[in-house]
């Protein structure tokens, strides 16, 4: 993993490839070496889909070894839907195959005249891209089953649906699993848009001669994964819930904790929580034939994902994670699982981002376009928005797009990003995070391994009453770190509470790339990608008056504990005092 | 009396004894049941149990004493064992605030306890008891009122979520849960192939959504 394909999508001629060698971009992976691109390469106020920006795809810093977990992959850009820096993370193959074909970026530059569609091939034979103008407007199911008709099933993908062609706000790339679906998505801020305005449909990595990263020391490193391993084996979270229940088990919970955004956030509890929750999800699933334990990629061993099944056993979609099932279901006032199920379903082959969706849809049924509850009626939606007609025009634009256009005061967003399934007013310290990530609202940003583990910024005592801002600082340079090394989130659960399991991970990296990184260079890394974002987003116009949520949510309190968020405006400030 | 198969509109091999259950052991309170209601003993095979997985995440009613902390009704009346309050019931929800010590948390007549194993995400360790992360959720925390602390018979309303379901579930219901008659012939319904046995009169009453008090034994697998 030591060189980097830029492809020139606007140079004369057609599209114009160059390899080089990873140079001044060494030692970085994953969100560190996608925002270090955007950050150094693309002009902070050039328009998102214009020919200035580039879109960077880049695997973990672990991507493609051995290494448990490690099959992210992330794509970075300027986001056409924020306005900010991006780097939206999936899981599924084509992060291992593109690691394991020695590349740590691939960067879409320029911009093609004309509307012709490319297809990407990258193979033992190098790589190859082609004018493909019968995959227009395909979508992602239908193309990838093109795919598998011409180049085998041993491939992985890379794509955009008809959402990301039309170059809408909330269009997601597709990234194929392990049964080469394209049901993982770097859903976030529009990056489905960006490829689409490269021309770019698919980036197909063939699969089959492919070899193992091989680590600087292998006996370290076999150790370093076994311990890594069976610390997340040993953990409650990842070892247990995730696994039986997948990331859906948090429903019930937030609904307890009045958290839950209901009905486009206005009460935090949903009388249909139990009825979608991961536990009824995971019963319906195993008693339908269909599986409620599986990984999205080769090596995880936490299996917090499933396949979701009608009643005949026929796959609908996979199973639909939190974010998705709250987005569709609770948010949207719907309560019917195969239906939230089958709106996944379309997200997925139409390339849209779940949350983006629906909380646009939340925001037109409190506009009165649909009533709250209406399944069938958010379905239609959804293929509008694939077909491309007017209002799906509006409602592929995102949650703040479709507020604008229908009068809507509540609009949940920050930095025109929906923010997702948490309410802010009720979990405080989650809407610090949503106000001042440097992605716009995002509930990963500020996710991962924590301060006390870390000690990023000094130790902090969770007791004071600003202890809330510290701590979303040092989750967020943590998560800054971690999301560049390739690994999961949810490694966060146990890492969280096992220092050995924290060491492990240390340990893996220090024994395939044979370093000496201590926490605290973990530590000083996830600052660095922080203050490139912030400082990119600075040029691009961002201040201090952009970290803040929209006015409501300190205005109209939210049942049934009747809070408001309270975080003071100056205490958000510091939120990037390090 | 003997009620077989269908006596209730369900289709089910269903027997039900005509006497109370006098003299038989029926752990409600140790032994102050002072309830009236009626009681149906059940015998259920343990992949019946999922059975009541919908039930226990809407909320199951138990008859308890209130006006003691979460520990004390959780260990000492309902009989969860301490270590596993401690380290496996690591989230817990009262009157739908999250709870930081069990041992000083009030639970009164009316109250909605949640029991929750440990939750992924940043939000999951928030939540979690005595967590490190409790003050990002401080604005719902639950905080002990200083009159919740007067004994009494009660009911409380108890849910069970994720693995908590199967783990601590048999324990309630082998203790016995009130619920409306209606949801009690739903579950039976659903619960083929098995014995039930205990005190189900066949008339005389007026309400068809009567309370039941329903005990279950989870039959070795």
């Amino acid at each position: 993993m030591d060189k980097i394909l830029r492809i020139d999508m606007g140079a004369k001629g057609g599209p114009k490839m160059t390899e080089s060698p990873i140079g001044k971009y060494a030692g970085l992976g994953g969100r560190a070496m996608t925002s270090s691109i955007i950050s150094a390469e693309v002009p902070p106020l050039c328009h998102a889909l214009g020919q200035d920006n580039k879109l960077v795809i880049a695997p973990g810093l672990l991507t493609g070894s051995a290494s448990v977990m490690s099959g992210r992959i992330s794509i970075g850009c300027k986001s056409p839907l924020t306005g900010t820096i991006k780097e939206s993370n999936s899981g599924g193959q084509a992060g291992i195959a593109m690691a394991r074909r020695g590349y740590a970026a691939i960067v879409l530059e320029g911009k093609p005249e004309g509307s012709d569609l490319y297809k990407i091939v990258i193979n033992s034979k190098g790589v190859s891209i082609k004018v493909d103008n019968s995959l227009k407007m395909l979508t992602n199911y239908d193309l990838i089953d093109k795919m598998k008709g011409e180049f085998g099933e041993k491939i992985a993908c890379i794509s955009i649906g008809p959402a990301g062609e039309m170059k809408m706000g909330a269009a997601s790339i597709a990234v194929t699993d392990m049964e080469v679906r394209p049901s993982r998505h770097a859903g976030r801020g529009g990056v489905g848009a960006v490829m689409g305005s490269k021309g770019v449909k698919v980036i197909v990595f063939d699969t089959t001669d492919l070899k193992m990263r091989q680590p600087k020391d292998p006996d370290k490193f076999r150790e370093a994964n076994k311990k890594f391993t069976e610390g997340l084996k040993s953990h409650p979270v990842t070892g247990k819930g995730l696994p039986a229940y997948g990331t859906s088990v948090l429903t019930n919970i937030l609904n307890e904790a009045g958290g839950y955004p209901t009905r486009n956030f206005k009460t935090g509890a949903f009388e249909g929580a139990s009825a979608i929750s991961g536990e009824t999800i995971a019963d319906l699933e195993t008693k339908r034939g269909g599986v409620a334990t599986h990984g999205c990629h080769t090596g995880c061993v936490i299996q917090c994902s499933g396949t979701y099944v009608d009643k005949n056993g026929k796959f609908i979609s996979k199973q639909p994670e939190y974010e998705t099932v709250w987005a569709h279901g609770g948010n949207c006032g719907i309560s019917d699982l195969d239906a939230i199920a089958k709106i996944d379903f379309l997200d997925d082959t139409y390339g849209l981002d779940t949350i983006e969706m629906g909380v646009a849809i939340g925001v037109a049924m409190d506009a009165g376009v649909i009533q709250f509850g209406d399944a069938a009626g958010a379905i239609r939606l959804v293929n509008e928005v694939g077909k491309g007609t007017p209002l799906g025009r509006i409602l592929g634009s995102g949650a703040e797009v479709t507020g604008k256009a229908f009068g809507v005061e509540r609009i949940p967003v920050v930095k025109h990003q929906s923010i997702p399934a948490y309410d802010p007013r009720a979990v405080q310290g989650m809407g610090v995070t949503y106000a001042t990530s440097t992605m716009g609202a995002d509930h990963t940003v500020g996710y991962a391994v924590t301060a006390n583990i870390l000690k990023v910024g000094g130790f902090v005592d969770p007791l004071k009453p600003d202890g809330q801002v510290e701590l979303s600082r040092n989750l967020q340079i943590a998560t800054a770190a971690i999301d560049s090394t390739g690994m999961c989130l949810f490694i966060a659960f146990a890492v969280l509470d096992q220092p050995e399991t924290f060491q492990a991970l240390i340990d893996l990296l220090n024994a395939f790339y044979g370093l000496s990184l201590t926490a605290d260079d973990v530590a000083a890394l996830g600052k660095k990608v922080l203050t490139m974002e912030r400082n990119f987003n600075m040029r691009a116009g961002f201040t201090a008056q952009h970290d803040r949520l929209p006015e409501y949510f300190s205005k109209i309190p939210l049942p049934p504990h009747n809070v408001t968020f309270k975080v003071k405006d100056e205490d958000l400030d510091k939120v990037f005092n390090f | 009396m003997k009620i077989t198969r269908g006596g209730y509109g369900i289709r089910l091999p269903l027997v039900i004894y005509g006497s109370r259950m006098n003299g038989q052991k029926f752990p409600i309170v140790d032994g102050r049941s002072g309830t009236d209601l009626t009681k149906v003993r059940a015998q259920i095979s343990p992949n019946m149990l999922s059975c009541f997985f919908p039930l226990f995440q809407q909320g199951i009613t138990v008859e308890v004493e209130t006006g003691c902390s979460v520990k004390e009704l959780l260990c000492g009346q309902l009989g969860i064992d301490h270590a596993y309050l401690e380290e496996r019931i690591t989230t817990i929800f009262l009157n739908g605030k999250p709870i930081d010590d069990c041992a000083t948390a009030v639970v009164v007549d009316g109250a909605v306890l949640a029991l929750s194993a440990a939750m992924p995400g940043l939000v999951g360790a928030m939540l979690r008891k005595g967590g490190f992360y409790t003050a990002m959720r401080s604005a719902i925390t639950y905080r002990t009122q200083s009159a919740d602390s007067v004994r009494a018979n009660g009911r409380i309303h108890l849910k069970l979520f994720n693995s908590i379901m199967g783990e601590a579930g048999p324990l309630i219901l082998r203790r016995g849960i009130i619920i409306p008659r209606s949801k009690v012939m739903k579950l039976l319904s659903e619960m083929s192939a098995e014995i039930l046995s205990g005190d189900m009169p066949t008339n005389g009453y007026n309400s068809a959504d009567s309370d039941i008090l329903l005990a279950v034994e989870i039959l070795a697998s």
